[in-house]
């Protein structure tokens, strides 16, 4: 999707200028779309903010206080206003505000996954970028079935395991991650150990799959073989050669990877109840309250344009056919 | 395709596959009674429940049983709506790229900004809930990567002379998407396959896992680790016997379809063979 | 080509006796040997399957997966590559023999600018004479730019030409005592193949490198190489002086190929059937199946080579028996014009992407008349075909069928007009659905376009007739495309363009992916069918050769425009047009000062259906 939308324009800043309209746009129609949703399907939301035995004259009353009685479009317009201000809105269980809420859920789960990135990025990398450079060896052989079990195994079943093991039984690191949502993990980082290791391990397969294909491709390619018959240093190959090019899917692929440890997250902090936007949703989910709905989904919206973003940058920083564009 | 063409990691994968599949289509027929209270919550394995009781005291052996059933439905039928969904758009698109496609395209990729469980959430939250609405939830995640994947494949098979030569003899689009192009993207969609199932069998399990589709008190293997899971210090069987054997399918499947030989589909004739060789 | 005179002591690479064949003994290419002297040059001539390029790389010092050197040695420098380790091999490639492969563009890396491409061969190899002057030196051998804007060029940022200059300047850098380049000029357009034919044939001049070439081209090879070795099926069938084996060609299999190279106003002769792949050669003369004067016994013995000449060798123990064919020149045809044309184009004009590929082109067929459009790449003339067909759409302009406006697209377009309208693409391995018998594909050819209701199957007789027609056995009907080789598929394809008696056929380049041998017997195929049948042609080519055998009338494009048209010998004779006088000049047949034999079969711009290794 990204490198043909590429071809179409002619600079990189004009590039860049439309891959953030087009951004804008997605997080405009995801954000519309979720308004619609939760708002048109049935049951509304007064009825879960006022309950079941609530008579008609709360109802009216609830509906008043939340606008519930203007239009779709206006009240989509007035959210969105003030959401593009940071403003999401009244929780509808709870006295606060949406973004008071998400704030520091999503801080926490950042941090969470930040580290987890930061193990996860180079790991993936290595492992791919060997095992590609040895295609077919027993290395290669091993790692390709030890990353597909990893990349299949359901992060509630590695989650659980790890929480049986290494906290119930052995007593390494806390089972549960008992924190106050507010203050953050750092006040206990020792809480950080088995969500982050099940994030790693459970999405370590993919990437490393993915860029051990591209690296044994361009291993196995023209480009690298006349390197070869001219005489040019293997290593220089491994490197030069074979690395170099396989930058751009990497970047795609670990872009990719980023938004699925998103995904991931929230399975992951519901085993080890971590206070982050995934227990957030999950809370929110059952307690119906769409206004917080809404807001994670704005939230995970902007995030993820902005990770694409980045990522179709980067790939056009490193693919000189793409940067030269102009000649 | 012959058992000796498969590797070794494709013999257990397939051998895996197949248990855990006989369980969950044959548990339900030998095990009954799976909401039965039976004894004590989190009791420890005895001879006579030999993986436990669960939280409400139930059989967990009994329950673990009947347990498949609900996932390998719910997983069937969430690949056959991808699929269903995926493969005419991505045919239809790959030879059509005028704006009603692109428009279309675009309108998929707008569900990948969602991380799949959080469209599971969401389309819980804003109905009823339910297990229609993680069924649709987690196709709609899939869909857009099918549909990239066939309309990739497809467009590369579009630029071929024989589709042109289809056009030159009147065939209709419908002809030439399931007559052309379909049967020659089939090995490209068969690599997928395995990857495919296993996402959507992950996100079922864990949408029940989450508590969003099935309800209790449904013996399901996805349900029964989430509903344990605050007496694993107590009982961890309740807990680790139905996650292994969701985890037991996923990673079965995955190293049964990685097995299957990867052919590009198109095959080259004797008279390349130096350069094959 | 003269030989550097000071340089020729000793040899600059031998190869003794050298068998290479797959891991299950399957023999690639048997018993190869020959010496180069410094300075010299040799051509190694071969269809697909001829292991040639096999053979280059072993010359280097390299086998690919699942290919070992079965006997043999190579030797550069006094030292056998083939025996020697991997430091001794690397050491070896670049600063004693460099290799430029095949569709060299495509191996340059792209995320390297030019400078640093030339630049990295000295320092590795040459590390004494790193600096900037040996790169403007080693850019200037091949006459690029050594301005620092150019050196910071990428790869994408050049021409073609470029690219390939670029490739043969990196691997000069170091200078080497050998060259090998493996089909230098495929993939080029001929004003640019000419171009780089010159730039190495000054490249030997100045700077006394040995040369070996690789080329399924004899056209090629005649122009750079001293001495020839033509391989078949892996076994060299005659190796001699370039200038003797040419004129004076012993094996038959040979005497074919120099016969079925297309010429401007010569009809090619073509050779039916292929050559036997690794694990399909048995003993005896692997020619001998397409030999037109095998004797009985070529089928159990092996042919030892006889001389045939000085330092000419051919493996045919029956070459005295020279029958050679000449390639008979085509004679004037007369047609009236004054009906109505079967294809009149008038002043059509195609936009892609916001760009004009056609402006205002009008071009007309009569009926029987065989009309080609000449161009290079990018010149727009896939794209008139096309649009022809209705695979394009047009912006403005009429295109009329027997006097009526054709729709301008297929879809729209009723069964008459689809019948009258046939197409024969370039590349034949795609062009049948791989799902289906060719048998079954003509079937429902037939039942879409001839038939009046679709209920009735066209029975096996008429079926087997049209395979007939283009001389394919009723076994094609029953096989799969994977089954057939590119000119049975290509014929085949013939066959489904004449199913339901079309008024006009377009080939869109559809010899440039055969070998030579079998272009030869397409180009008969279509002439002989136009003559019987009255159909009209419309050959789109780059190659003046194809071109010029085949067509009663040229259409030159360029840029979208129809710079000039005119009877085929007409055109030949006196180009008016800037680029119909570089074509011709590219082809030193048809140039003035042309030596004993010129050839051109280029595989084209576009075709890259070999996968190598």
């Amino acid at each position: 999707m990204s490198l043909k939308s590429i071809f179409g324009a002619n600079t990189m800043s004009r590039f860049l200028l439309m891959r953030t309209v087009s951004g804008a746009g997605l997080v405009l129609v995801v954000c519309l779309a979720t308004f619609v949703a939760v708002t048109l399907l049935p049951g509304d939301a007064a009825n879960f903010v006022s309950g079941r035995s609530a008579s008609p004259e709360r109802l009216a009353e609830v509906r008043e206080r939340l606008n519930l009685n203007d239009p779709v479009a206006e009240r989509f317009f007035r959210w969105g206003l003030r959401a593009v201000q940071g403003d999401l809105g009244p929780a509808l269980t709870s006295p606060r505000q949406v973004s008071e809420i998400i704030a520091p859920r999503l801080r926490n789960s950042l941090i969470l996954a930040s580290i987890a990135a930061a193990l996860l990025v180079p790991l993936a990398v290595a492992t791919g970028a060997l095992a590609g450079a040895l295609a077919g060896g027993s290395m290669d052989r091993g790692l390709s079935v030890i990353s597909l079990v990893l990349l299949s195994m359901p992060e509630f079943f590695l989650g659980t395991l790890l929480a049986y093991w290494l906290g119930v039984k052995w007593h390494l690191f806390p089972p549960i991650a008992l924190f106050d949502a507010a203050q953050g993990p750092w006040s206990n980082p020792a809480v950080l150990v088995l969500p982050c290791l099940t994030l790693v391990i459970t999405n370590l397969g993919y990437p490393a799959r993915i860029i051990r294909a591209n690296v044994a491709e361009a291993m196995s390619g023209r480009v690298v073989l006349t390197a070869r018959l001219n005489g040019i240093p293997e290593r220089r190959i491994v490197w030069k050669y074979a690395l170099r090019n396989c930058l751009a899917p990497g970047i795609q692929v670990i872009s990719l990877t980023l938004l699925y440890l998103l995904g991931g997250i929230i399975v992951v902090e519901n085993v080890f109840q971590f206070p982050g936007i995934g227990t957030l949703a999950v809370e929110a989910t059952q307690q119906r309250d769409l206004n917080v709905v809404l807001g994670l989904v704005a939230t995970i919206t902007v995030i993820y344009a902005l990770v694409m973003l980045l990522t179709d940058t980067l790939i056009i920083l490193v693919t000189p056919k793409l940067r030269t564009l102009r000649f | 395709m012959h058992l000796r063409e498969l590797s070794p990691s494709g013999i257990v994968g397939t051998g895996i596959v197949l248990g855990v599949v006989a369980i969950a289509l044959f548990g339900p027929i030998f095990f009954s009674g799976s909401t039965e209270i039976v004894g004590r919550p989190f009791m420890m394995p005895t001879p006579g429940h030999p993986l436990g009781l669960d939280g409400y005291g139930r059989d967990v052996l009994t329950r673990l049983m009947n347990g498949g059933l609900t996932i390998l439905l719910l997983v069937t039928a969430t690949t056959a709506l991808v699929y269903a969904v995926g493969i005419p758009v991505g045919l239809f698109t790959a030879l059509h790229s005028r704006a009603l496609s692109a428009s279309a395209l675009w309108l998929f990729d707008c569900l990948l900004a969602f991380p799949p469980l959080l469209l599971v959430l969401l389309l819980a939250a804003s109905t009823a809930g339910g297990v229609t609405a993680a069924v649709i939830a987690v196709a709609a995640s899939q869909v857009p990567w099918v549909t990239r994947l066939v309309r990739a494949a497809a467009s590369e098979v579009a630029t071929s002379g024989y589709v042109d030569a289809a056009r030159l003899r009147g065939e209709s689009t419908w002809s030439i998407m399931w007559r052309e192009l379909l049967p020659n993207i089939r090995a490209t969609m068969l690599a997928d396959l395995g990857l495919r199932i296993t996402v959507s069998i992950l996100l079922i399990t864990s949408a029940s896992f989450l508590g969003v589709g099935l309800r209790p008190p449904t013996a399901d293997w996805g349900l029964m680790a989430a509903e344990n899971r605050n007496g694993l210090a107590l009982q961890p069987w309740a807990v680790l016997a139905p996650a292994a054997m969701i985890a037991l399918l996923t990673v079965g499947v995955n190293l049964m379809f990685d097995a299957w030989p990867k052919t590009s589909g198109r095959r080259h004739s004797a008279e390349l063979t130096e350069n094959v060789a | 080509m003269k030989a550097l005179d000071h340089a020729r002591r000793g040899t600059a690479l031998a190869v003794h006796d050298l068998s290479i064949s797959l891991v299950s003994a399957a023999p690639i290419v048997e018993n190869v040997g020959f010496a180069l002297p410094p300075g010299g040059s040799l051509g190694i001539v071969g269809e697909s399957g001829s292991g040639k390029t096999t053979l280059a790389m072993a010359l280097v010092g390299h086998t690919g997966p699942g290919i070992r050197i079965a006997s043999g040695r190579v030797e550069i420098a006094g030292r056998d590559i083939l025996a020697a380790g991997p430091k001794e091999v690397a050491a070896l490639r670049g600063r004693q023999i460099a290799y430029v492969p095949q569709d060299a563009p495509s191996a340059l890396n792209p995320s390297m600018r030019a400078g640093d491409i030339v630049a990295e061969m000295l320092r590795i190899h040459a590390p004494e004479r790193y600096g900037s002057d040996s790169i403007a030196k080693a850019m200037d051998l091949v006459d690029l730019p050594s301005d620092s804007a150019f050196l910071k060029r990428y790869p994408h940022q050049l021409s073609g030409g470029q690219q390939q200059r670029l490739a043969i300047a990196a691997a000069m850098a170091a200078e080497p005592r050998v060259l090998v380049l493996d089909e230098p000029t495929t993939g080029l357009d001929m004003i640019t193949q000419k171009r780089i034919l010159d730039e190495v044939g000054r490249l030997r001049a100045r700077t006394g490198v040995a040369v070996v070439v690789i080329s399924h081209d004899l056209e090629v090879v005649e122009e750079l190489c001293d001495a020839t070795l033509v391989l078949y099926a892996g076994r060299v069938v005659e190796q001699g002086p370039t200038r003797a084996l040419l004129k004076v060609p012993a094996h038959p299999y040979t005497r074919g190929l120099i016969g079925a190279v297309a010429r401007p106003g010569v009809r090619p002769r073509g050779m039916y059937g292929s050559a036997p792949p690794p694990n399909r050669r048995k003993g005896g003369c692997l020619f001998s199946p397409r030999c037109p004067q095998a004797h009985d016994d070529c089928r159990e013995v092996n042919p030892a080579p006889q001389k045939a000449g000085p330092e000419h060798w051919v493996s045919c123990p029956y070459h005295v028996e020279k029958t050679i064919v000449e390639a008979a020149p085509i004679g004037e045809r007369k047609r009236d014009t004054c009906e109505i044309p079967v294809l009149d184009i008038r002043d059509l004009t195609v936009a892609y992407r916001g760009q004009r590929v056609l402006k205002n082109v009008s071009l007309t067929i009569q009926r029987g008349e065989r009309v080609a459009l000449l161009g290079q790449s990018g010149s727009g003339k896939t794209t008139l075909g096309r649009c022809v067909a209705g695979l394009v759409d047009r912006e403005a302009g009429d295109i009329r069928l027997n006097g009526t406006p054709l729709s301008p697209r297929v879809a729209r377009r009723p069964r008459d007009q689809l019948r009258a309208v046939q197409m024969v693409l370039q590349n034949p391995y795609v062009s049948f659905n791989p799902q289906f018998t060719i048998g079954a594909t003509l079937r429902r050819t037939m039942r879409m376009l001839c038939d009046p209701g679709r209920a009735a199957q066209p029975d096996r007789p008429r079926l087997l007739h049209l395979l007939e027609r283009v001389r394919l056995p009723a076994e094609a009907a029953d096989a799969y495309p994977a089954q057939l080789s590119g000119g049975e598929l290509q014929r085949a394809a013939i066959a489904q363009a004449l199913a339901c008696a079309p008024d006009l056929i377009i080939c869109d380049e559809a010899t440039s992916a055969l070998d030579v041998s079998v272009q030869a017997v397409v180009i008969e195929l279509l002439r002989d069918l136009t003559e019987d049948e009255g159909v009209s042609l419309l050959v789109i080519s780059h190659d003046l050769g194809v071109v010029g055998s085949i067509s009663d009338r040229i259409y030159v494009l360029d840029q979208g425009l129809i710079v000039e048209h005119a009877p085929t010998p007409v055109l030949l004779a006196s180009p008016k047009s800037d680029l119909a006088k570089r074509l011709i000049a590219s082809r030193p047949d048809t140039a003035a000062g042309s030596t004993v034999f010129h050839a051109t079969s280029q595989r084209t711009e576009k075709t890259h259906d070999t996968l190598h290794p």
